[in-house]
C-alpha cells in the first residue's frame, strides 16, 4: 500500500510540475479539491457517512480495497458533490474510473443466427461435437486417400523387421534390376568417430532406432533422437506393423519379400554403390541447432551441435537441412565442402536441401 | 413440442419487470427493448364485447380523458395483478411487440420479476398470465435480487449487500449474500402512493382536485424527500372544489416535502427494521459499503440524503435505477445458461 501511495504521489508531483490538471489522476484531483475546499479527510468522511479509510483509498486510488465498483462510483459522485466539483468533471472522473479500474459491462449486441445456434440452442455441446466430427472426417480422409500403405511403406515395413538386412534408406519402389540392388546392405562409410564428439547417424529406420535405443553403442551415448517421434513415425509409416515392430502375420518376412520383389538381385554384390545415399558431415565452430530430414521426410537428426563437435550422417538424399546460427557450421558432403551461404538470412537461420547428386 | 422448440428458437429470451407503473422488457442480447406504462385501455363494443383499444404509452395518454365506452386502467396494483385478463393481454402485447414477427408466434423463455411480498396466489396469477401470453417457460425471481444483480452488486460473494428498491407500487428492502436473500421485507408503498399523497395535499390545502398524471408531473418536477438550498416551484391547474371551475396555482418543493412526509417515514421505517434484523456480520458489511437505491422512486430528489440522515450509513443511488430490475432478470437468464438453473432460487 505504501509503495502504491508513493507512486501516486510521484505521479501527482510530476503532473503538478507540468502544470496540467488533466494529467492528474482522479485521486489526486479529489485530494486537491478537498484541500482547496479547506476540508480535512476526517471531516469529509463524516459528511459522507463513510470511514476515513474510504476517503484515503479514494484519494490514493486503492480501489481494490474498496467495495464493488457500483459503490466506488457512488462514493466518487458523492465526494465530488461535497467538494462542489462541476458535474462534467465528476462524470469524467467516473468514466476514467470505469475505463481504468472497473469491469466493463458486456456489449449488448443483437445475436446472430450463428450465435444462437452455438450459444443457446446447443449450449456447450456444439464445439465438442464439431471437433469430433471434423477429426472423424479427417481420419476417414486419411484412411481413404492417404492412409493406404504404398510400396515404399511396404519396403519400410520389411526394413523394420529386426532379422532383415534390407538396405536402409533405399526406396525399393523405384528400383529396377539395373538401377538399384535392394539386397545390398551398405556398410557404414562415415569417418572414424571420436568418442563423444563425432557421431555417425544411421540412415535406415531400424538402425536409427537401434542406435537411439542402444545406449551401449558409442554413437548412441549422447545422441538422443526423439523416441516418441520415432515411434509415432514408425506407427504412421507402418500401419500394418504391430507394436513390436513385427510385420503382420500375413505379410512376408523381409528377406522373402525382397526376394519376391527382386529375386534375381538377392545375391548381388554388397559393395555396390547406392545412388542417393550421401555422407554428410557437420562441423560446428559455434553452438548451433540442426535438423535434418531425409528424402522420405523422416527426421534423422534433430539436436544441438556444440562448438568443436562434428556430426556425420549417411542418409538418402535429397536431405532437408535446417540450421540455426548457420554461420557456425561447415558442411562436407561426400568429403567436399558444401556451400550454403546463399541460403543464409539475417536471422542466421538457414533452410536448404542437399541434392541427391552434385550438379555436373 | 417440436413446434414449441422451433418457435422458441426464433424468439429472444426475455426478462420482464412487470411494474405497477411501468413495464420494462429486456431481451437477451439486445438490452432494454421496451419501457412503457403498465396501462391498458379497453373499449366496450356492443357487438364484439371488450376490445383492447391501446396499451402502454397510448393508453396512458388516455388516463382520465376517456369517454364512457373506453376504460383506461392499470391492471397491476401494489406490484401484483389486479385484473388478470387485462394483464395477460398486456403481457402478450408486449411480447409480440418485442419480437415483431408476423409469421411465428414467439415462444420465449421469460424471467418475470415479482415483489418479495407477493403471495403464492399472486405469483400463480403472474405465471399464468405470462404463459397465456406465449411464454414456453416462466421463471419467477424476486425483485430485490434482480435489482441487486442489475445494479452490479456482488451478490455471489460472501459479503452482505443491501438494496432498497422503491417501485411504483411497492418498496422492498433486502440483504443479500451468496446469491440468496438473507432478509427481505416489502411494503405496498411506492411512487403511486407519493402521487396520492400529493393529490390529497392539494385537495386539503388548496381545495382543488388534480389527476394522477398531474400529481406525477409535480412529483417529477419539484418532488423532494429532503430539504435543499434550492426552492423549486411549479404551476398547477386543477378543478376547484368550492367554485367548481378550473383554477391554477403554484406549488413549491417544500410543500411537496410536507405532502410526502408520511410515505417517506414508512420507507425509512422499512430500512431501519431491516438493519435491526440483519445478522451482525452482514450488518458490518452494509455499514462499510452502504445501501444501494434502485427503482423509479429512488429518483425522488434527496431520498438518498434522507436515508443517510436517518440511518447514518452511506447511501448510493444506482446508475439507471429504473431499469435495474429488468437488466438483473436478463443477467439471470444468462447465468442460468452459463451455470445452470440452480445458481439462484428460482420458481419454475
Amino acid at each position: 500500500m505504501m509503495e502504491h501511495m508513493m507512486e501516486n504521489m510521484k505521479t501527482e508531483m510530476k503532473a503538478m510540475d507540468a502544470e496540467s490538471p488533466t494529467e492528474l489522476g482522479l485521486g489526486a484531483q479529489l485530494r486537491l479539491a478537498r484541500e482547496r475546499a479547506g476540508l480535512g479527510r476526517a471531516e469529509a468522511a463524516r459528511n459522507l457517512r463513510v470511514t476515513d479509510r474510504v476517503i484515503e483509498r479514494l484519494e490514493y486510488e486503492l480501489f481494490d480495497e474498496l467495495p464493488a465498483p457500483i459503490y466506488v462510483r457512488g462514493y466518487l459522485r458523492q465526494y465530488a458533490a461535497l467538494l462542489h466539483m462541476p458535474p462534467e468533471e465528476t462524470e469524467e472522473m467516473v468514466h476514467l474510473y470505469n475505463r481504468t479500474y472497473a469491469e466493463r459491462p458486456a456489449p449488448l449486441i443483437r445475436e446472430s443466427l450463428r450465435q444462437r445456434l452455438v450459444d443457446r440452442q446447443f449450449g456447450f455441446r456444439v464445439w465438442p461435437v464439431l471437433t469430433v466430427l471434423v477429426a472423424a472426417a479427417t481420419l476417414l480422409g486419411l484412411w481413404l486417400f492417404g492412409g493406404q500403405p504404398n510400396l515404399s511403406q511396404v519396403s519400410d515395413v520389411l526394413q523394420d523387421k529386426p532379422a532383415t538386412n534390407a538396405m536402409p534408406g533405399a526406396d525399393t519402389t523405384t528400383m529396377s534390376g539395373s538401377q538399384q540392388q535392394p539386397s545390398v546392405v551398405p556398410q557404414k562409410t562415415s569417418p572414424p568417430a571420436k568418442p563423444g564428439k563425432q557421431r555417425t547417424m544411421p540412415v535406415g529406420r531400424d538402425e536409427a532406432t537401434a542406435v537411439s535405443h542402444n545406449s551401449h553403442s558409442p554413437a548412441g551415448q549422447d545422441w538422443q533422437p526423439d523416441r516418441a517421434m520415432s515411434a509415432k513415425e514408425r506407427a504412421r509409416d507402418n500401419p500394418d506393423a504391430n507394436a513390436n515392430g513385427q510385420p503382420p502375420p500375413g505379410s512376408l518376412s523381409g528377406q522373402e519379400a525382397q526376394q519376391s520383389i527382386q529375386p534375381g538381385l538377392a545375391a548381388s554384390s554388397p559393395t555396390a554403390a547406392v545412388p542417393g545415399l550421401r555422407d554428410v558431415q557437420f562441423q560446428f565452430s559455434k553452438d548451433c541447432w540442426i535438423e535434418v530430414r531425409d528424402a522420405d521426410g523422416r527426421k534423422i537428426l534433430a539436436s544441438m551441435g556444440r562448438a568443436g563437435e562434428t556430426k556425420s550422417i549417411h542418409a538418402k538424399a535429397p536431405l532437408a537441412v535446417m540450421l540455426g546460427n548457420a554461420r557456425g557450421v561447415a558442411i562436407l558432403v561426400d568429403g567436399k565442402k558444401f556451400d550454403f551461404s546463399k541460403y543464409l538470412n539475417k536471422s542466421q537461420i538457414s533452410r536448404f536441401r542437399i541434392p541427391a547428386a552434385d550438379n555436373p | 413440442m417440436a413446434t414449441i422448440s422451433l418457435t422458441g428458437f426464433f424468439s429472444n429470451d426475455l426478462s420482464i419487470d412487470l411494474g405497477t407503473a411501468n413495464t420494462l422488457v429486456y431481451a437477451r442480447g439486445r438490452g432494454i427493448v421496451l419501457n412503457e406504462p403498465s396501462v391498458v385501455a379497453v373499449r366496450e363494443d356492443p357487438r364484439r364485447g371488450k376490445i383492447i383499444e391501446a396499451v402502454g404509452v397510448k393508453a396512458k395518454a388516455m388516463l382520465g380523458r376517456t369517454p364512457a365506452n373506453i376504460t383506461a386502467s392499470r391492471p397491476l396494483r401494489d406490484g401484483v395483478i389486479a385484473d388478470f385478463t387485462t394483464a395477460g393481454k398486456m403481457i402478450q402485447y408486449f411480447i409480440r411487440k418485442v419480437h415483431n414477427n408476423r409469421y411465428l408466434r414467439p415462444r420465449p423463455r421469460v424471467v418475470v420479476c415479482v415483489p418479495h411480498g407477493s403471495n403464492p396466489v399472486e405469483r400463480r396469477a403472474i405465471r399464468e398470465a405470462t404463459e397465456a401470453a406465449g411464454a414456453r417457460r416462466v421463471f419467477l425471481i424476486e425483485e430485490p435480487m434482480a435489482a441487486a444483480i442489475g445494479a452490479g452488486l456482488p451478490v455471489s460473494e460472501a459479503r452482505g449487500s443491501m438494496v432498497l428498491d422503491v417501485g411504483g407500487g411497492t418498496s422492498e428492502v433486502a440483504i443479500l449474500s451468496l446469491n440468496g436473500i438473507v432478509y427481505a421485507n416489502s411494503v405496498k408503498l411506492g411512487g403511486d402512493r407519493f402521487d396520492e399523497a400529493i393529490i390529497s395535499y392539494v385537495r386539503r390545502n388548496y381545495s382543488t382536485l388534480i389527476g394522477e398524471s398531474t400529481a406525477e408531473r409535480i412529483k417529477k418536477e419539484i418532488g423532494c424527500a429532503f430539504p435543499s438550498d434550492e426552492l423549486l416551484e411549479v404551476e398547477v391547474r386543477g378543478s376547484n372544489v368550492a367554485e367548481g371551475v378550473p383554477r391554477s396555482f403554484s406549488l413549491n418543493s417544500n410543500e411537496i416535502l410536507e405532502a410526502l412526509d408520511e410515505p417517506l417515514k414508512s420507507i425509512v421505517r422499512l430500512v431501519r427494521t431491516a438493519l435491526e434484523q440483519t445478522p451482525p456480520e452482514l450488518g458490518a458489511d452494509v455499514a462499510e459499503s452502504g445501501i444501494l437505491l434502485t427503482g423509479g422512486g429512488s429518483l425522488l430528489r434527496g431520498l438518498d440524503k434522507l436515508i443517510i440522515e436517518e440511518t447514518g450509513l452511506p447511501v448510493i443511488r444506482a446508475e439507471d435505477p429504473l431499469t435495474c430490475v429488468a437488466r438483473g432478470g436478463g443477467r439471470v437468464l444468462e447465468m442460468i445458461d452459463e451455470q445452470g438453473i440452480d445458481v439462484f432460487t428460482l420458481e419454475e
